[in-house]
């Protein structure tokens, strides 16, 4: 499969000024929306998530930060601001409060060096001017002062798909029997290794449903940030207009590892264009190990879908290794494809990583072309 | 608090699953006793199956679920629910222990059972069970009743016309019975029995 794609359509980019009331800066990033995998064509768009397939598809922007400013002290666990600039616990999902939204701290630039930069973290809870997040086993300690933060809400099933997306970017269904019609299933996140099953599955029945309870709304189940979901459609293909911010930050995704076989990682870029292989950052960043060969020296590896096949379930069709100092599509060991083959915006792909001594994770960090 | 899919799985660790795994969202309806007037009440007990041997389904007998079946294997074992006679439930299981693509899975109910820990008491046991290699795609199904490829989730499923499926109500009546298993006692009479059988053969092939 040729991944260089075309941008499908063009960002509406705007700077939006000062609209939200919490926030210390007065500027944002801009914001946009695109269609993952469209081409530019006589409208109406055709669908890009296509009849009896399956799509991996990710968001391409965050949702709009509500607080930008900047650290005062943190801790490992915990991030201060000046001033009091937050209520209680603002930031903690209370539907019964109809506070709907989750929410992430994403760690931005420093005047000096920041190398926790382009790191998010679930917030846990936070008073007036302190977030507690949740650290994955991190330390945030080292985080300075004058450290520019972002609080931002993740995306959920209602924010990607909405009730007024319906019979759009999905099908309604009846129920999960016969009348199921489009179904979104979570990538296996939290499974050892690697080809492993989804197990979450959610259909729109009156609803974001979760199988296989049809009475418990799941609509506000957040959206891991650099992640993806796959869509599957039954007879009738769906068009997804994703929008929200574009980031223009640094964005750092953790790649986990174990230590006896290989491991997937369900990953995404935040990222409204095309992006080369050579400009992932996962070469730089140290978190892609190189290969020597495809057979017993490989190593890491990339692997693509297709959006463009059907296919039902669907498996990778392009298998991707750094051999020899530059990326290497599967069998050809000898044509260097890092700048010509990309991952589409929206795109959803595996990372596949060798097994490591200690099984610790690898940080990707990806930097805008842009 | 809100369930965060990835961070959640960072924070706690993995799971613990071995790799290549199988995700069958399995549902369907209406189950039904000894006939089709009665629903399967909530907590009856539902056991998937499957034919690691490819040759044949042992019948449940009295003390064992798999009739002693050296290679059926009861892949899950669930209950009605939330609805009398429906159900739903997320099995994910591994290649491997001697399943393979393409073993024969047999869906089964066990009417009055309320617990897997309890397999049946006696032949008054009534079951019923339920696959086809066709794939019943307008019910839902996305497979046949085999196992499937591993790495990817399917929905399997098992729907009668009163829940709009392609099915028979009848499909979904309990209409067999368990088999007896002979006493140990029965069963040493029973070969000292075929042992004097050959012993006179062969007197008599002699004579």
């Amino acid at each position: 499969m040729k991944m260089l794609r075309p941008l499908s359509l063009a960002l509406a980019g705007s700077l939006l000024l000062g609209s939200f009331a919490n926030a210390q800066t007065v500027a944002t990033d801009p914001v946009g929306f695109l269609q993952p995998f469209a081409t530019p064509a006589p409208s109406p768009q055709p669908p890009n998530m296509l009849a009896n397939s399956e799509t991996q598809v990710s968001v391409p922007f965050t949702r709009p930060p509500e607080f930008i400013g900047a650290t005062s002290t943190a801790t490992a666990n915990t991030l201060t601001v000046s001033g009091t600039p937050w209520s209680t616990n603002q930031f903690v999902y209370n539907a019964g409060l109809n506070q709907h939204n989750t929410y992430f701290v994403l760690i931005g630039p420093h005047s000096t060096t920041n190398p926790k930069e382009g790191r998010a973290y679930q917030i846990t809870s936070n008073t007036t001017n302190q977030l507690t997040v949740n650290n994955g086993g991190d330390d945030l300690s080292t985080v300075a002062s004058t450290t520019q933060i972002l609080v931002v809400p993740y995306n959920t099933l209602n924010s990607v798909f909405p009730a007024s997306d319906a019979n759009i970017s999905y099908v309604t269904s009846t129920n999960f029997g016969p009348g199921r019609r489009t179904v979104i299933f979570i990538p296996p996140y939290g499974a050892n290794g690697f080809n492993n099953a989804p197990t979450i599955s959610y259909a729109y029945i009156n609803g974001w449903k979760q199988f296989p309870d049809t009475a418990t709304d799941h609509g506000d189940d957040a959206l891991p940030n650099g992640g993806y979901v796959i869509v599957r459609n039954g007879a009738t293909g769906t068009l997804l207009t994703t929008l929200g911010s574009v980031l223009t930050k640094k964005f750092t995704i953790p790649l986990l590892t174990v230590t006896d076989k290989q491991q997937d990682n369900f990953v995404s870029l935040i990222r409204p264009i095309d992006v080369a292989l050579n400009d992932l950052g996962l070469i730089t960043s140290g978190a892609f190990v190189a290969s020597t060969n495809f057979g017993p020296g490989r190593r890491d590896t990339l692997l693509v879908f297709d959006p463009t096949q059907t296919a039902l379930p669907k498996a990778p069709s392009a298998t991707y290794a750094y051999i020899g100092g530059a990326w290497k599509k599967f069998p050809d060991t000898a044509t260097d494809v890092g700048a010509t083959d990309k991952i589409p915006a929206g795109a959803g792909f595996i990372i596949r990583k060798y097994q490591t001594a200690t099984g610790a994770p690898s940080y990707w960090t990806n930097t805008p072309t842009y | 608090m809100k369930k965060i899919i990835l961070y959640a799985a960072l924070i706690v660790g993995f799971a613990s699953m071995s790799e290549a795994t199988i995700t069958l969202n399995l549902a369907g309806g209406n189950l039904y006793g000894a006939d089709t007037s009665t629903l399967l009440p909530v907590g009856t007990v539902i056991q998937l199956v499957v034919d690691r041997n490819h040759d044949g389904f042992t019948t449940p007998s009295v003390g064992s679920f798999t009739g002693n079946s050296a290679d059926d294997f009861i892949l899950a074992s669930f209950t009605v629910g939330p609805t009398a006679g429906q159900f739903g439930v997320v099995v994910n299981f591994s290649l491997g222990n001697g399943i393979d693509t393409t073993d024969p899975l047999i869906l089964r109910w066990f009417p009055g059972l309320t617990s897997s820990a309890t397999p049946p008491a006696d032949t008054t046991q009534r079951f019923g069970q339920f696959r086809t290699d066709i794939v019943q795609a307008v019910d839902g199904s996305d497979i046949n009743w085999n196992v499937p490829a591993d790495g990817f989730a399917y929905f399997l499923t098992f729907y009668t016309a009163s829940q709009g499926g392609s099915n028979p109500d009848s499909a979904g009546v309990a209409n067999m019975f368990v088999t007896a298993i002979p006493e140990p006692s029965t069963l040493g009479l029973l070969m000292v029995g075929l042992a004097g059988a050959v012993v006179v053969g062969r007197r008599a092939k002699i004579a």
